[in-house]
Parts: C-alpha cells; sequence; structure tokens
C-alpha cells in the first residue's frame, strides 16, 4: 500500500506481542464492541443457537453477510433453545458495514510483525489480528462476549468456512480444560479415535471413509479434546476438506456432496456431513485411541502400537494456530496421550477396508 | 576442564518426560525435539543445575561402558543441547540440586531428534503493509 510502513515478520512469533495493560485491554474491546453493536443496529440482528460441548453458544450476526459461509459448519450442533450462560460471539464484517474496529492503541512494531498482529493471551481480554485473513478475534472471558470481524465478506477463505471461530473457541474451551486438536475423529457408540497427522497423510479421506461405511462422525479439521477420565472428544465442525484427486480416485462417491462455493484453485473442496449424513454425527464420544495415519499402498489396513510420546509429537503441530497459552496446550495434550493408547495406522488401499479395521478396534 | 553449570532454558522452552523419551518444545524458536538414549536421563539431571563436569562424571559412573567413550558422548550432547537453546549457563547464585543416582544400565548413546515442521508454519507469514488506519493489508503477492 503507499505510504504505508513496511513491517517484516518478527524472528520469534511465539513471543507474545506487547503485554499491555488490563485497563487498555478492556478499553479495545469495548471500542470494538460499540462498533459491532452499531453495525448491527443499521443491519439487523440475526442469530442462532448451538450446542457445543455441552455449553450452550450463540451466533448474533449484523445482517446476512456472513451467515451463508460460517453456519453451516456448525448446523449439526444448532439448538433452538437459548441457553443461559453460554457463549455469545458477536459477528460483522468490513464490506457491507464501514463500523470497523478500532485501531490498537498500540502500534509498536512488535505487535504488527506476524498474524498474532495484536494479542492479549492472558486475563480477561484475549484478541488476536490475523493479517493474512484480515480477521480479528476478541474475548472478554469474564462477560463470556466474543467479537469477531472480518475485512472483505465477499471471498471468504474456505478454511473459515470450514472451522469458522476456532480461535475463539479455543480461548473459551480453555475454561474448560479442552483443547483444539488438528485431528479427524471417528468412532462407535462405544467411543471415538482421533486421527491426528498433517495434511498428505490420509486423515480426511480416513474420516471421509468411515463416514461412507456408516461410521460416527465428530469432525475432520480440528475437534476439541479433553483429558479426563474417560478423556472426551467433541465435535465442533460437521465440515470436511477433500481435494479433487482423492474425490476422483478413491471417493468418487461423495463428489456430489461437496459445498457449492467459488475457491481458488489450490484450495480443497468442503462438504459437509450434516447434509449427508446426519444421523452419523455425534456431539461428542469418550475418546479410545490416537491414531497416526500412514499410507503404505499395500492391501491391507492395520494398527501398529506406538508411544505417548509418539502421540504428542503428532499433536504438537496442531497448537501453531491458537496464540498464547502454548505452555498450557503442550501439558494438556501431553496429559491426553497419557491417558489413551495411540497407534500406527497403516492404511491399505480399500478404504472399506480402513474402515472396517477402524470398526474391529472400536468393538467393545 | 569445563567448570560451568547448566540448566534447562525455561521458561522459553516446556519439556513432557516419557517412559523411553522426552519431548520438548521451545517457544522461541518454534520448534519442538526429542531426546532418546540415555538423553533422557542426561536431561533430567540437567534440572539440578549442576556443573558440567560434574554431570558427565555422574554419567561415566552411572551407565555400563567405557568411561573415555561415555564421557565424549555425553559432553558432546551437552554442547547440541547449549547451541539449539535447550540449555543455558546457569546463574551463580543458582541452587545446585543433588544429581540422583539411578539403575544405569548399558550406555546408549543420546539422541537429540528435531522437528522443525511446526516453526515452518509459524514463520510463513508474509511481509504487510500497515495503513495510515493502522490495520495491516496483505500485498497483492501474499495471494490475497
Amino acid at each position: 500500500m503507499a505510504g504505508g510502513a513496511r513491517v517484516t515478520p518478527e524472528v520469534s512469533p511465539w513471543r507474545d506481542a506487547g503485554a499491555r495493560t488490563d485497563a487498555e485491554a478492556l478499553a479495545f474491546f469495548d471500542r470494538c464492541l460499540e462498533a459491532f453493536e452499531q453495525a448491527r443496529a443499521r443491519a439487523g440482528d440475526v442469530r442462532s443457537h448451538y450446542r457445543m460441548a455441552g455449553a450452550p453458544l450463540t451466533l448474533s450476526f449484523a445482517g446476512r453477510s456472513l451467515v451463508g459461509d460460517l453456519t453451516p459448519a456448525l448446523r449439526h450442533l444448532e439448538t433452538t433453545a437459548t441457553g443461559d450462560g453460554g457463549l455469545t460471539i458477536g459477528i460483522w464484517d468490513g464490506s457491507s458495514s464501514d463500523r470497523v474496529p478500532p485501531a490498537p492503541a498500540f502500534t509498536d512494531r512488535a505487535s504488527r510483525g506476524n498474524t498474532e498482529l495484536l494479542q492479549y493471551s492472558e486475563g480477561r481480554i484475549r484478541a488476536a489480528f490475523d493479517s493474512w485473513l484480515g480477521m480479528l478475534s476478541v474475548l472478554d472471558v469474564e462477560r463470556n462476549l466474543a467479537l469477531f470481524w472480518l475485512r472483505d465478506a465477499s471471498h471468504v477463505p474456505i478454511t473459515l468456512v470450514g472451522t469458522p471461530f476456532r480461535i475463539i473457541l479455543q480461548w473459551w474451551a480453555s475454561a474448560l480444560d479442552g483443547q483444539l486438536i488438528h485431528a479427524a475423529a471417528v468412532g462407535t457408540e462405544s467411543g471415538a479415535v482421533v486421527i491426528s497427522g498433517p495434511s498428505g497423510t490420509g486423515k480426511s479421506s480416513t474420516a471421509l471413509a468411515a463416514l461412507e461405511a456408516g461410521l460416527l462422525y465428530l469432525g475432520d479439521d480440528f475437534v476439541l479434546a479433553q483429558p479426563g477420565s474417560p478423556p472426551r472428544v467433541f465435535s465442533l465442525y460437521n465440515s470436511a476438506k477433500v481435494d479433487d484427486a482423492t474425490l476422483e480416485t478413491r471417493l468418487p462417491a461423495l463428489r456430489d456432496a461437496v459445498h457449492a462455493r467459488p475457491r481458488l484453485a489450490t484450495e480443497k473442496e468442503v462438504l459437509f456431513a450434516q447434509a449427508r449424513w446426519p444421523r452419523q454425527l455425534r456431539a461428542d464420544l469418550p475418546l479410545r485411541a490416537i491414531l497416526l495415519p500412514s499410507v503404505t499402498g499395500g492391501p491391507e489396513s492395520r494398527l501398529v502400537p506406538l508411544g505417548a510420546a509418539d502421540a504428542l509429537r503428532s499433536l504438537l503441530p496442531g497448537i501453531f494456530p491458537f496464540p498464547g497459552q502454548r505452555q498450557e496446550a503442550v501439558t494438556r495434550l501431553a496429559r491426553l496421550a497419557r491417558q489413551v493408547p495411540a497407534y500406527r495406522f497403516e492404511l491399505g488401499h480399500d478404504s472399506r477396508g480402513v474402515a472396517e479395521t477402524l470398526r474391529r478396534f472400536l468393538e467393545p | 576442564m569445563t567448570v560451568e553449570r547448566l540448566t534447562w532454558n525455561t521458561p522459553a522452552l516446556t519439556a513432557e518426560t516419557f517412559d523411553d523419551e522426552v519431548v520438548i518444545v521451545n517457544f522461541d524458536s518454534g520448534k519442538y525435539h526429542s531426546l532418546q538414549g540415555s538423553g533422557r536421563q542426561i536431561w533430567q539431571w540437567v534440572g539440578s543445575a549442576p556443573a558440567s563436569d560434574t554431570l558427565v562424571e555422574h554419567a561415566s559412573r552411572t551407565f555400563l561402558g567405557e568411561p573415555g567413550e561415555i564421557a565424549s558422548a555425553v559432553r558432546a550432547f551437552l554442547d547440541t543441547l547449549l547451541a539449539e537453546g535447550l540449555l543455558v549457563k546457569a546463574a551463580a547464585d543458582a541452587p545446585v540440586g543433588v544429581l540422583q543416582p539411578v539403575e544405569g544400565g548399558p550406555f546408549t548413546a543420546p539422541v537429540l531428534t528435531t522437528f522443525s515442521d511446526m516453526q515452518e508454519l509459524l514463520l510463513l507469514d508474509p511481509i504487510h503493509e500497515v495503513d495510515a488506519a493502522g490495520w495491516p493489508v496483505a500485498r497483492p503477492t501474499d495471494g490475497n
């Protein structure tokens, strides 16, 4: 942008960008809230209610511009009742409203150098700005009130369509000792497995093969895990991401379940399990195991025992999208890794065999 | 003769100890690490902030093997941990703990494995421009 000052990423993006006083943080939140309320007064309040991880969640949109993109992933958790004491997220955007969030009072280099542009990771107010997506997330822990602003509603990135509000949801889940993990989760009535691994290891195609075979589904990309006795896994999103090649070669029957939307050539397709498999969705299940998929190319699928440290290492990269509280996140994931067994899931080329292996493992 | 005292580089990192491995996450670098073999036990001893010579001697007495080879391997391992930023020199007034005796068994070489996939994801952020309002705007080449 002409006339703008160029800033470069900090070398150490893990460092919290400049802790500020609680009073500054609260004042910033209140100015954001004022901008949202003005936008909502003009565009109208479009509300929907959900039950997530056993707690009420309310979305309050200023107008309808983001409703079509940001609600389908949560539809399986929608309720008609308004719950007391739950989290409310106020949502508006820069395309349909000129009521933008205030610029932060602090403009030092550190606070603008990375995607965690401004960030409070501790205390009452949490805030993060993703400069890549033009997305502001803020939460007031005491009021259980969050605000979400997106600069451009005309192109909502697929990551938001598939997994909306995930930074806010992680802040909120911390109070429940919960951790968003980058994993798929499928199961039977007796429990679920999470399938953790980087893109390309077969995580999503395994989850979709399980869906096709009639197994229960809690998510494909991010789910909420909670250590305990037993540990549990909660569904956040009914979305699944899949690339064109997988659709063509392994799961052609799912082509007509894809959510039609404009996308970049590099983006995966997104589909919503709620539209096709509503009876196979579950809000939560006890967690039975952590699986690390590995495509072998062989005919058979099988599970090979691994150690808890392997499970922790597979889960660690998933904490990177979430600003702050990373030490807590590591500790929570380590507890989880110690509470359930881990296996390398060697994936054969027959997707029915993949699902059958899971079903046999989960038999009570 | 090296008499400097070493300790864990906290709070920049956190470590989780399992039966046969220590997993360490370095919040400064964005890397995570695995310590295996005798590296797991050496890591535990470093928590007592010992002089490095004391630690090397303790390891040579604990593990079964040729003491010179054990000492050499442990020294090299400590140097590697220092270079990776996992250890730092302890403050002069830091309390010194007791190096706990353990069942040694045959010496297995300490192994450090470093994973940078998390770091790569963290450092992907492009250079951004800042507009007059203070909000950064991604350059067109950023793909927005």
